[in-house]
């Protein structure tokens, strides 16, 4: 069995000196060194997980894949900071939402990884606190075909089961011959991505997170009419995945 | 946390105006079923497929109504996690009492560990019972927390009584 007691050991470490940059009045220097040293990270663990795999050590690659996603976690929030303090407010907001599914991830992949809980609802909180209220899209699809990413076999045949590592990686159901059904406004999406972006406002359109208002080039556009993220390729989180018809 | 309780189509008749024979068993029930035409195409939310495998592996007996040939499955991604409807027929309920604990046991295990390492999930789930000798059909449907699914057991359980 692999035993990945130097990642472990070079994580708690990282873990020390990331904890206390993760807010925002933090110096920004700091805080890109701190996220190119979680990244490196990632790029570590990830080659002691496909050695692992190579050596068909499912529980040691499961935790390497758990090690993998917390660090992606706590770079999401890194960028997230940095992004706010870079104007850059629907960036920083996906990279929030990237930051919570990794977490989920992590806890998933392994359950030395099941003590989270408290640091999601600090991710939760945050939505909340530095984020102005948003209007969630939901996208209901219909799919004629659903893949299993692990043996690629049909999803339907195989034993795996979606959201569950394996091997260190995720089983993910592949929606394929997928076709938009319809679209809702809701108040708890799966996909926290998918949300109300701008609205038209006399002079432009407003944006719905800045509030900033900028010349509209859709003079046809009627007021009151809205763009909004409806539906993201990549929903892992959720266990699913939409990618075309091989 | 809600409970809803509500009156449902038979599901035997409809079924049998669809032209599908019921399955024994815990049957999922398509989101099209009371108003699907006959020979429309069956359409199962997505997550159908993910909790007939997690039953099946625990050794229940599940089936889906309608030919695996001529099925869609709707992804929505209005809440967390939505089960499709599941059908409890009288002769299930009488031979296995214990059979909607086991798979609200099963699926609130299956839907905690998904849900591990975020907070604020939602599900909804609906569970749909005959009741032969008054002839009904009652369907809970249960919104709120995967822990809160307890209650929706011990609600259908007050119902045999």
């Amino acid at each position: 069995m692999t035993a990945p007691f130097d990642v472990i050991d070079a994580y708690n470490r990282l873990l020390q000196e990331i904890e206390p940059l993760l807010f925002v009045a933090r110096d920004s220097s700091l805080q890109r060194a701190g996220g190119e040293a979680l990244r490196a990270f990632v790029d570590r663990a990830d080659q002691v997980r496909l050695a692992a795999m190579m050596e068909r050590d499912e529980e040691g690659a499961n935790h390497l894949l758990a090690f993998r996603s917390a660090a992606r976690a706590l770079a999401f929030e890194m960028d997230m900071y940095l992004l706010l303090k870079a104007d850059k407010p629907e960036e920083a907001w996906n990279a929030l939402i990237q930051a919570q599914g990794e977490l989920g991830a992590a806890a998933r992949a392994h359950r030395s990884f099941d003590h989270l809980e408290p640091k999601a609802q600090n991710l939760r909180e945050l939505e909340r606190t530095l984020f102005p209220p948003q209007i969630f899209m939901s996208a209901g699809m219909i799919v004629r075909e659903q893949r299993c990413s692990i043996c690629n076999d049909s999803y339907e045949k195989c034993d795996h089961i979606a959201g569950r590592p394996y091997m260190g990686r995720f089983c993910s159901v592949l929606l394929q011959q997928v076709s938009l059904d319809h679209v809702a406004i809701v108040d708890d999406p799966a996909d926290r991505l998918c949300r109300v972006t701008s609205f038209k406002v006399p002079g432009g359109i407003r944006n719905r997170m800045t509030w900033a208002v900028v010349p509209d080039g859709d003079a046809e556009a009627k007021e009151g009419s809205l763009e909004a993220i409806v539906a993201t390729a990549n929903a892992e989180d959720a266990g699913e995945e939409v990618r075309p018809a091989a | 946390m809600t409970v809803v309780q509500s009156d449902f189509v038979s599901v035997r008749e409809r079924a049998a105006a669809l032209g599908q024979p019921l399955p024994e068993g815990l049957v999922f029930l398509p989101e099209n079923f009371e108003k699907s035409e006959r020979g429309d195409e069956m359409q199962f939310r997505g997550e159908a497929t993910t909790v007939t495998k997690i039953l099946r592996q625990a050794g229940l007996p599940v089936a889906r109504l309608g030919p695996d040939d001529q099925i869609a499955f709707i992804h929505n991604r209005s809440h967390d996690w939505a089960l499709p409807v599941i059908f409890i027929g009288a002769e299930l309920m009488k031979q296995s009492p214990d059979m909607v604990g086991m798979v609200i046991d099963l699926i609130r295990d299956y839907v905690i560990g998904q849900f591990r390492g975020t907070s604020d999930k939602k599900i909804k789930t609906e569970i749909v019972i005959e009741d032969r000798a008054r002839k009904t059909y009652r369907k809970f449907t249960y919104e709120g927390d995967p822990a809160g699914l307890d209650e929706l057991g011990r609600l259908i359980k007050r119902l045999k009584r």
